[in-house]
């Protein structure tokens, strides 16, 4: 397991690269796989952002190297196939991070809202 | 090819370290993509190449941070070679008998810079990049202080003393950028570092000298051309008659001057060089700038010589002046049309006053005596050159002269 780096707040990784954020948010469901990453990124953003492999795992390097996300060991996914793939969870330093980072993202929405830049938030 | 093919050609355009940790997973992903998409569309290629345009470049930029390890050991050996360079200089100091002038400065001046370099490599070392800053920018002076006490620095030198300071003060002022930058030019420091340690303590331009045997040193009047090319020193020794010779293996090491003389003309192929070729010298220097010493020639001949820098008057003022018997003195005495280093013109009127020869510049309208120096060479008094003379018949016919401005012609007028 990865050690969070000693003394650095949860806010000090903010703002996350979208593609950051989106992978993060992934892996708040629970432990997946790269493909199932990608595919989760793809559905929750409606298909607005779509990451190729180079991005997602260029990603996962970062987030593994800055201590938001470990590894979980390889396992098969039965829907794909018998090829054992590496599976990635979130690191509670991970959580925290998407975490206020969500909340740095409402404040900026609520702003907005109020200089009636958006609608009103949806019944 | 097939899809896999293709992509697996892609992938070499991540970093290998990327490809040996990800690529096997990249793979499956991409083998996913292809089950699930349309792999004979042209917009599933677009996306496969943008992704790896997008990403490759960042990832290959980031493994490049390793230069960050290069540039922590290239300041290390910086530190290594700074430290040999101070020594270097406490050696050269240790090793002068005597230090005069230009010469402590250099050495001070070198301890100084060396000093502020390494100090800059281990404030680097250590993230103080403040202080790293200050001695870098306080090394600069002390290059600055170099070359106006030694206007003869050469270009290496300066370059590298000027432009690398000024490269790792940008690089530690811009540090996302100061990876390669920092890295090279830590290198070019630490082999910048134990040359300028060793100033040149031989001012370059035109020295005059003499050879001779033991019992009559100052037979045969010198010049010498020392010169300065890239980082070493050039000199050629002009002999009043006969061939030119370079002088090779410069070694100059405190007080202690030593070199080989080497023929500087090409000779025709199976002929073998004589006169001084392959002579050693081995020169001291003395107070008052100039080097005398011994030269063994590969028969074991020995022979002295001296060499004086430009400029000096002490020097000649030792120089003596030989004997001449009155008809000696009578062949050279006559009017002599002189064709000056610049170009312009002179007539030198050779006379004999009470025992004396002396010689009647129209040019500068002065008299001053002549010295003789042996086989047909004078000095003129006050002045650190000599003028040798040709014979014709028993009698002066003309000579050649090397001042420091050039070389100066004078022919007998009828």
């Amino acid at each position: 397991m990865r050690k969070r780096p000693a003394g650095r707040p949860p806010e000090a990784y903010l703002p996350l690269p979208p593609a950051t954020f989106h992978i993060l948010l992934a892996l708040a469901d629970g432990e997946l796989h790269g493909y199932a990453i990608m595919k989760g990124v793809a559905a929750r953003s409606e298909g607005s952002v779509r990451l190729g492999p180079g991005t997602l795992y260029g990603s996962l390097k970062r987030l593994l190297k800055a201590g938001l996300v470990e590894e979980c060991g390889e396992r098969v996914d039965p829907e794909r196939g018998d090829e054992r793939r590496r599976y990635y969870r979130l690191t509670q330093l991970g959580l925290s991070v998407v975490r206020a980072e969500t909340r740095r993202l409402e404040a900026m929405v609520r702003a907005a809202r109020r200089r009636k830049l958006i609608g009103e938030r949806p019944a | 090819m097939s899809a896999e093919g293709i992509y697996r050609l892609l992938l070499r355009a991540y970093p290998p370290a990327f490809r040996a940790e990800y690529g096997r997973e990249m793979v499956l992903v991409f083998r996913d993509q292809c089950r699930d998409g349309d792999v004979r569309t042209l917009g599933f290629w677009v996306r496969v190449f943008w992704d790896v345009v997008r990403s490759a470049p960042a990832l290959r930029a980031e493994a490049t941070r390793t230069v960050e390890v290069i540039m922590k050991l290239a300041a290390i050996l910086t530190v290594l070679l700074g430290a040999y360079g101070i020594l270097g200089a406490m050696n050269e100091w240790g090793a002068a008998s005597q230090h005069a002038g230009t010469y402590v400065l250099a050495i001070v001046l070198g301890v100084a810079a060396s000093l502020l370099l390494l100090g800059a490599g281990v404030g680097i070392l250590l993230q103080k990049r403040q202080a790293a800053r200050l001695a870098l920018a306080l090394s600069l002076v002390c290059f600055v202080a170099a070359r106006l006490v030694f206007p003869w620095m050469s270009i290496f030198l300066q370059l590298i003393g000027f432009v690398l300071p000024v490269g790792l003060l940008i690089a530690l002022y811009w540090p996302r950028q100061s990876s390669t930058l920092g890295a090279a030019s830590m290198v070019l420091v630490g082999l910048a570092v134990p040359p300028l340690c060793r100033a040149q303590a031989l001012p370059l331009g035109r020295w005059t000298g003499s050879a001779g045997p033991m019992d009559r040193p100052a037979a045969h009047p010198i010049t010498f051309d020392v010169a300065a090319v890239g980082d070493s020193l050039q000199i050629m020794l002009h002999p009043d008659r006969g061939d030119d010779y370079r002088l090779d293996a410069i070694r100059l090491r405190g007080d202690t001057l030593r070199f080989t003389l080497h023929l500087a003309r090409p000779l025709p192929p199976g002929d073998i060089p004589g006169g001084a070729h392959g002579v050693g010298c081995t020169l001291l220097r003395q107070g008052d700038g100039s080097y005398t010493g011994l030269c063994t020639g590969p028969d074991g001949m020995r022979s002295d010589l001296r060499m004086v820098p430009p400029g000096s008057t002490q020097a000649a003022d030792t120089v003596g002046d030989l004997p001449l018997t009155a008809a000696q003195r009578q062949s050279f005495v006559g009017t002599y049309s002189v064709t000056l280093p610049m170009g312009g013109q002179d007539v030198l009127r050779v006379l004999e006053e009470n025992g004396l020869l002396k010689a009647h510049s129209s040019h500068e309208n002065k008299t001053g005596r002549l010295l003789y120096q042996g086989d047909g060479a004078f000095r003129p008094e006050g002045s650190n050159f000599v003028i040798t003379f040709v014979f014709d018949a028993g009698r002066a016919t003309g000579f050649t002269g090397h001042r420091e401005d050039g070389v100066l012609k004078g022919a007998r007028m009828p």
